[in-house]
C-alpha cells in the first residue's frame, strides 16, 4: 500500500555535479548518489506517471499530443514507448469529449489521467468537469466516485497574452467535489501526483509551465506527499506569506530582499488548494500576526480572498494588520512585456505588500 | 500664484499646535515678515511670521483650533483678481487627509485651567503622568473613541495588563500595533499597577453607580500631552539615582539678608542655589552632561534650565552660561524668563537645549523631594524650603536653619561618587556663600 | 407516420455510410420479428412497458399531489425504444447512460420501482439516497450510468464506458440515449468522432420525439434524418426507424448491438413521440391535440397487447391481470416511498468526496 514516508527531504540541485542532464528526459532522471536523483519538475511528473502506470494497469494517459509528440510540454515523454498506444492516447482537439470520456471511464473502473495542454483549454470541458466529475459521487449517493486526474500547466506562460494565461485554482476550488493541487517544485509534484492517482476523487492537478525546468534533487526511493498538507518553505517570524505554485519562488525572492530590511518572512506553500491546510497557515499567522497571500488568480474571489476570510475567522485576535493580497491584477493578460510584468504578482509587489503589513 | 500658508513647527518636537489668534483676515495684503498669527505649541506661544506675502484669499484653520504641522492654514493669492477657489478646495481636502492620517486630531479648545502658583522657580515635580485609573478609563481595553488597536495588540495588551491609553500607536491613524506593544513590554511602560493579573484588568464600570461623583473630563492640551509623553519617557527609561544633602543655611540666610538691604537688588534663595550649582557644574563637568544613547556629551557651559510653573503645566526656560553670571544677573534673568513663561512668550530658543535643571518647591514649605530628570540632561536638582531645625554645631545642639537639596542623576551618565562630589561642592558653596559673590 | 417519410428505405448497418435522404427508414416484417422474439420475450417486454407506463403515471399523480417536486420528465409514449434495446443487453457487462428522462432505463436495468419512486419522493431509501431526484437514477451493479441533467452531458460519459469495455476487453457495449435536442451539442459530435476514430463498442441512440423541450426538431436541427446524415461524417454505422414500433426497435437493437460488439460504433435515430410535455410543468401548447391523438392511436403498449391477444399468447383477462398486478406493484412502491424516512442531515456533507479509502 503506501510506501513508508520518505525519510529524505528534497534538496537543491547541485550544479557542481556537472551532471549531464537532458533538459527533457521523460521519467529517466539522473542519479546523483546518496539516494538522490536530479529531476526537473517535468521529469518528476513523468516519473510519477510512469511509476503509477507500472503499478496499476487501470491507469491510462489521454490528451492532446501526449503520446507520439511526447506531450506539448514533454511531461509524458517516453510513456508511449513504455506502455503502448492502448494506455497513452493522443486525442483529437476535443476537451469536452475526452474529459467526459474520462468521467465515463472512471465510472466504469478505470483510473484516467487526462492532460489539458493548458488549463486554459479546460474551459471547453467545464461542463464535464463541474456537472459530471465534481458532482457524480454526491448525486449518486456515493455510488460512483470519480478517480480522475486532470493535469496540465496552469497560470501565465511566457508572453502568451489574454487567453492562455489563466490561473484556475480559485475557479475549480469553488466547486465541492474537486481536489485542487498546485505544487511548486519537483519533489511535491511527484509525491502529490502519485497520491492523486491513488485516491478516488477528481483532481485538478495544476502545474506551471515556468516551473517545468526547475530542478531539485529528490529521493530515488518511492515516496508520496499527502494531499491537503502544506509545508513551510521558509521559516520566519515577522510576516507570513502564503504563496501558491510559481508564486512561492517569487515570494522567496521577495523574502530575501525583505530580510535585508530586517523583516523575516515565513513562507507557507499550501501545495493543495482544496482541501486547504488552513491550520498550518493559522499556526504561522498566530506566530507572525501578519499575512500576505500571493497567487496568480485574480483578486475577486481568489484563493487569497478565501484564505483571508478563513484567517480572520480563526485568527482575528492574532492579526496586527489587515491580510494583504498580491494577485494577478484584474485585467486580461496583456502581451507587452512591461504590462505583463506589472500584471503578475512579482516580487516587487510582494515586497510592497509585506512592508505595508509590517507598517513600514 | 497661489501661496499656501502651512502650519509651521515652531519647536523641534512640535507635531501639532493651536492657532490662538489670527492677525490677518481675508482681503488683507500681507507682506513678508509680517506676523500672521500666534501659535500655541507644545511648549509656548509663538508668532508666525509671513514668508511669502500676498492677498489673503481664505483662512482655513479658525483660531482656537488644534491642527497638525503642515496643515494649510491660509491661502494667499499674489495677483489681483486671481481665483483661489480651486486652491482652497484642494487645501481643504489636503487638510482633511492630513488630519485623518495621524490620530489625535480633533479640535480641542486651548487650555484654560486654574492658574498655578507663578512664583519663579516653582514647578511641580513628577506631577504629570500617573494615570488616573478610577476616572473612567478601562485599563487594558481600547483607549478612547478614535484610537485604533490591531486585534493582536489588543490581545497582547490585555494579557500583559498594559494600559493602551498610555501607548502611542505608530500604525496608520495612530493604530496601536504589535510593535508598539512589544516596545512597551520591553521598556516596561504602560503597565497597569504592578503586574496585575490579566483577569482583573477589566473592571466593569457602572456609570450609574449611586455613589458616583461628578467627574470633569479635561481634554489634553498640546502642552499637557507633551509633558505626559516626555516625563513618562524620562521616568520609565532613565535609571535615576538620588543624592540628598542637608545644608546648614546660617550663612546663606545672613548673606541674603545683607543683599536684601541693597537698593534695587531682590535676590532669592533660589538665585543663590542657581549660582552655587553653576559653579559646582564647572567643578564637576561630568554632571553637566547630556545623554545621547551612543554617547554622552559633556558641556563646557552651564546652561541651567529653571522649572517654571505656568497655567496648565510647566516650562523650563534656560539661563545660558549661568556660570558667567553674577547673583544679581541671575536674579534679573530668572525673573524675566519667568514673566515671559507666564505670558507664553518664550521662544523655542529660550527653552530648548539646557544642560542641567533646577526645580524648586521651597516656597510651598516642602522639606525635600525628588525630581524627574529632564532628558537628555543627566541630572536635576530639587530644592526644598529653608526650615528651622536643631543642628549640631561644635558639639552642641543649637537652633539652626537648614535646606535639603536632592540631586536626581541618570546613572548611565553620572556615577554615584560623582553625584556625591557635586553635591558636596554645592553644600560647601552654600554653607560658605562668600564664594558665590566672586 | 405523420411526420416521417412513408417511403420504405433500405436498412443500413454498414460502415460505408448512409445517404441522408428520405428513404432511410428501417422496415421490418412484424410477423417475422414477432416469431423471432417469441412468446415469452414479448410478454416480458409487454410487462416492462406496462411497468414503465404505470410508474410514470403514478409519479405524475404524486407530483400533482406535491409528494414529488423539481423536474419530472416522462417517457410515456417512447417505451418501445428502450424496452427493445434492454432486451438485448446484459446489464452489468453492458453499460447504458441517458439524459434526465431516465425512469425507463432504470426500470429496464432491473432496479426496484420502490427505490426509484422513493428517490422521486426525496427519501433516504431512494436510489441515490434522496440526493438526485427524477433526473439522476444510477446503478453501478447494472452498469446504468445515469441519469444526467445537462443536455448532451451524458454522451462523452457513454463514450467513456465504451472505452472501458474495449480497454478491459470485456466484450461489453455501451448504449447512450439522447434526445434530438442534444444532437446539436458539441459533446455529441466530439463523442461520435472519438468513437468512430477509436472504433469503440458504442451505440448512440437518438430518441427523436420531435421536440427539444418546446422547439420542434425541424427548427433546431439542420437535417431531417439526424443519424443518416451525421453517421457518415464520423464513420459510424447508422439506423433510422419507427420508434413506436417495438418490432423495428427490437430488430435494430439486435443488429446494432451485434455491430458494436465487434467494435463497430453505431448511430441510431428512433422516430418516436412523447405524449406528455417536456416535463410536468410543460402543457405542450406547441403542438395540436390532433397531432397527439394521431400518435396515441399508435401507442406501442396497446399495439403489443393487441398482438399478444391476436396470437393467443395472452387472453384479454390475462392481459388485464398483468396490468393490475403491475399497477399494484407501483402502488406498493408509492406506499413504500410515502412511509420512508427523509435523509438524515448527516447526509448533507456525505459523499461530496469518495468514502472509499486510498489505494
Amino acid at each position: 500500500m503506501m510506501p513508508a514516508a520518505a525519510t529524505l527531504p528534497p534538496r537543491a540541485a547541485s550544479r557542481s555535479l556537472n551532471a549531464k542532464v537532458e533538459p527533457i528526459n521523460g521519467f529517466k532522471t539522473v542519479p546523483v548518489g546518496d539516494g538522490y536523483q536530479l529531476a526537473s519538475t517535468r521529469m518528476a511528473l513523468c516519473q510519477a506517471l510512469y511509476e503509477e502506470m507500472k503499478r496499476d494497469e487501470r491507469v491510462f494517459v489521454m490528451g492532446e499530443e501526449v503520446a507520439e509528440y511526447n506531450g506539448a510540454y514533454k511531461v509524458t515523454k517516453g510513456l508511449l514507448e513504455e506502455f503502448g498506444a492502448k494506455r497513452v492516447i493522443d486525442t483529437p482537439i476535443t476537451e469536452s469529449g475526452f474529459a467526459g470520456l474520462a468521467v465515463g471511464a472512471a465510472m466504469t473502473g478505470l483510473r484516467p489521467v487526462i492532460e489539458f495542454m493548458s488549463w486554459n483549454f479546460s474551459f471547453p470541458a467545464f461542463d464535464q468537469i463541474i456537472s459530471n466529475a465534481s458532482k457524480m459521487c454526491y448525486m449518486t449517493g456515493g455510488m460512483f466516485p470519480i478517480p480522475l486526474v486532470m493535469r496540465g500547466p496552469n497560470g501565465a506562460g511566457p508572453r502568451v497574452s489574454s487567453q492562455h494565461s489563466h490561473a484556475v485554482e480559485a475557479l475549480y476550488a469553488h466547486f465541492p467535489g474537486l481536489i485542487v493541487i498546485s505544487p511548486s517544485n519537483p519533489y511535491d509534484a511527484k509525491g502529490l501526483l502519485k497520491s492523486a492517482l491513488r485516491q478516488s476523487n477528481p483532481v485538478c492537478f495544476l502545474e506551471n509551465e515556468m516551473l517545468y525546468n526547475f530542478e531539485q534533487e529528490i529521493p530515488t526511493a518511492e515516496y508520496l506527499v499527502e494531499i491537503g498538507k502544506g509545508h513551510i518553505a521558509r521559516a520566519g517570524k515577522d510576516c507570513t506569506i502564503v504563496a501558491i505554485s510559481r508564486c512561492v519562488h517569487w515570494a522567496m525572492e521577495a523574502a530575501t530582499e525583505l530580510a535585508g530590511l530586517g523583516i523575516e518572512c515565513e513562507i507557507v506553500d499550501p501545495r493543495t488548494i482544496k482541501p486547504l491546510d488552513i491550520e498550518l497557515i493559522a499556526t504561522s499567522v498566530r506566530k507572525t500576526s501578519r499575512l500576505v497571500v500571493v497567487e496568480e488568480c485574480y483578486q475577486t474571489g481568489g484563493v487569497g480572498a478565501e484564505i483571508a476570510a478563513q484567517i480572520q475567522e480563526r485568527c482575528f485576535d492574532d492579526l496586527d494588520a489587515p491580510v494583504g493580497r498580491v494577485t494577478t491584477t484584474e485585467n486580461p493578460m496583456p502581451y507587452a512585456a512591461n504590462l505583463e510584468h506589472e500584471t503578475l504578482p512579482k516580487p516587487h509587489r510582494i515586497v510592497a505588500a509585506v512592508k505595508k503589513a509590517c507598517y513600514l | 500664484m497661489i501661496v499656501e500658508q502651512k502650519m509651521p513647527a515652531l519647536s523641534p518636537t512640535m507635531t501639532e499646535g493651536t492657532i490662538i489668534s489670527w492677525r490677518i483676515k481675508p482681503g488683507d495684503q500681507v507682506k513678508s515678515g509680517q506676523v500672521m498669527a500666534e501659535i500655541q505649541t507644545d511648549k509656548a506661544v509663538g508668532e508666525w511670521e509671513c514668508l511669502d506675502g500676498g492677498t489673503v484669499a481664505d483662512i482655513l484653520i479658525p483660531a482656537g483650533t488644534m491642527t497638525k504641522v503642515n496643515a494649510i492654514a491660509a491661502v494667499f493669492t499674489t495677483k489681483p483678481g486671481e481665483d483661489a477657489k480651486a486652491a482652497i478646495e484642494k487645501a481643504k481636502k489636503s487638510n482633511a487627509a492630513l488630519m485623518a492620517n495621524g490620530g489625535a486630531a480633533a479640535a480641542a479648545p486651548t487650555a484654560t485651567a486654574t492658574p498655578a502658583p507663578s512664583t519663579p522657580a516653582a514647578a511641580p515635580p513628577a506631577s504629570a503622568p500617573t494615570p488616573s485609573q478610577g476616572s473612567g478609563t478601562n485599563p487594558g481595553s481600547h483607549p478612547g473613541k478614535g484610537a485604533r488597536v490591531s486585534p493582536v495588540a489588543s490581545r497582547m495588551a490585555a494579557a500583559n495588563s498594559l494600559d493602551l491609553s498610555r501607548i502611542r500607536g505608530s500604525g496608520p491613524d495612530g493604530r496601536i500595533i504589535r510593535r508598539d506593544i512589544e516596545k512597551a513590554l520591553a521598556d516596561g511602560s504602560a503597565r497597569i499597577g504592578s503586574g496585575g493579573a490579566a483577569k482583573e484588568s477589566k473592571p466593569k464600570l457602572n456609570p450609574f453607580r449611586a455613589d458616583a461623583q461628578p467627574v470633569t473630563e479635561v481634554p489634553l492640551s498640546t502642552m499637557r500631552a507633551a509633558i505626559g509623553r516626555r516625563l513618562l519617557e524620562a521616568k520609565t527609561q532613565i535609571p535615576h539615582f538620588y543624592v540628598t544633602e542637608r545644608i546648614d543655611c546660617a550663612n546663606l540666610v545672613a548673606l541674603r539678608d545683607q543683599l536684601g538691604t541693597i537698593e534695587g537688588v531682590k535676590v532669592t534663595y533660589n538665585d543663590l542655589v542657581v549660582r552655587a550649582a553653576a559653579l559646582a557644574l564647572r567643578m564637576h563637568p561630568k554632571v553637566n552632561a547630556t545623554w545621547h544613547g551612543a554617547s554622552i556629551r559633556l558641556h563646557d557651559s552651564a546652561d541651567i534650565s529653571i522649572a517654571v510653573a505656568i497655567p496648565d503645566g510647566l516650562i523650563t526656560p534656560i539661563l545660558f552660561k549661568a556660570h558667567t553670571l553674577t547673583v544679581r544677573q541671575i536674579s534679573e534673568a530668572v525673573r524675566e524668563l519667568a514673566k515671559k513663561a507666564q505670558a507664553g512668550k518664550l521662544k523655542p530658543a529660550e527653552f530648548e537645549g539646557g544642560t542641567f535643571t533646577i526645580s524648586n518647591l521651597g516656597m510651598f514649605g516642602i522639606e525635600s523631594f525628588s525630581a524627574i530628570i529632564n532628558p537628555p540632561q543627566a541630572a536635576i536638582l530639587a530644592v526644598g524650603g529653608i526650615k528651622d531645625e536643631p543642628i549640631v554645631r561644635d558639639g552642641a545642639v543649637v537652633a539652626g536653619k537648614t535646606m535639603r537639596l536632592t540631586l536626581s542623576a541618570d546613572h548611565r551618565a553620572v556615577d554615584g561618587a560623582i553625584g556625591a562630589a557635586f553635591m558636596k561642592s554645592v553644600r560647601e558653596l552654600l554653607e560658605a556663600p562668600a564664594a558665590l559673590l566672586i | 407516420m405523420p411526420t416521417t417519410t412513408d417511403t420504405i428505405g433500405a436498412a443500413t448497418g454498414s460502415t460505408a455510410g448512409t445517404r441522408a435522404g428520405d428513404d432511410v427508414l428501417y422496415r421490418v416484417d412484424a410477423k417475422k420479428v414477432r416469431a423471432e422474439i417469441g412468446k415469452d420475450r414479448l410478454i416480458a417486454m409487454f410487462k416492462k412497458m406496462l411497468l414503465i407506463r404505470h410508474f410514470e403515471e403514478r409519479a405524475d399523480q404524486n407530483y400533482k399531489a406535491k409528494k414529488i417536486a423539481g423536474f419530472l420528465h416522462l417517457y410515456i409514449g417512447q417505451e418501445a425504444v428502450a424496452t427493445a434495446f434492454y432486451d438485448h443487453l446484459s446489464p452489468g457487462r453492458d453499460y447504458t447512460v441517458t439524459s434526465y428522462r431516465c425512469h425507463a432505463q432504470a426500470l429496464l436495468s432491473g432496479l426496484d420501482p420502490k427505490e426509484l419512486m422513493a428517490e422521486l419522493f426525496g427519501k433516504v431509501t431512494g436510489n441515490v439516497r434522496g440526493k438526485g431526484g427524477s433526473m439522476h437514477f444510477f446503478s453501478k451493479e447494472k452498469g446504468m450510468l445515469g441519469g444526467h441533467g445537462i443536455v448532451g452531458g451524458q454522451i462523452p460519459v457513454g463514450t467513456g464506458a465504451a472505452f472501458t469495455a474495449k480497454y478491459l476487453g470485456t466484450g461489453g457495449v455501451s448504449v447512450t440515449f439522447l434526445g434530438d435536442g442534444a444532437s446539436p451539442q458539441g459533446t455529441f459530435h466530439e463523442s461520435l468522432n472519438m468513437a468512430g476514430l477509436w472504433r469503440l463498442p458504442a451505440i448512440y441512440l437518438i430518441e427523436n420525439n420531435l421536440y427539444g423541450m418546446g422547439t420542434a426538431c425541424s427548427r433546431a436541427v439542420a437535417v431531417k434524418n439526424i443519424a443518416a446524415a451525421k453517421a457518415p461524417g464520423y464513420n459510424l454505422a447508422s439506423f433510422t426507424y419507427d420508434g413506436l414500433d417495438l418490432y423495428a426497435s427490437w430488430k435494430v437493437a439486435q443488429e446494432a448491438i451485434a455491430l458494436a460488439r465487434r467494435n463497430e460504433p453505431v448511430l441510431i435515430e428512433a422516430k418516436t413521440y412523447r405524449y406528455r410535455g417536456h416535463s410536468v410543468s410543460d402543457p405542450a401548447l406547441y403542438r395540436s391535440k390532433e397531432e397527439l391523438a394521431q400518435y396515441q392511436a399508435l401507442d406501442p403498449i396497446e399495439r403489443i397487447k393487441a398482438d399478444l391477444i391476436a396470437e393467443k399468447w395472452l387472453s384479454a383477462d390475462e392481459a388485464e391481470r398483468i396490468n393490475e398486478e403491475t399497477l399494484e406493484r407501483i402502488q406498493a412502491a408509492v406506499a413504500f416511498s410515502d412511509e420512508s424516512p427523509e435523509p438524515p442531515l448527516s447526509e448533507l456533507s456525505r459523499h461530496v468526496f469518495a468514502e472509499e479509502p486510498n489505494r
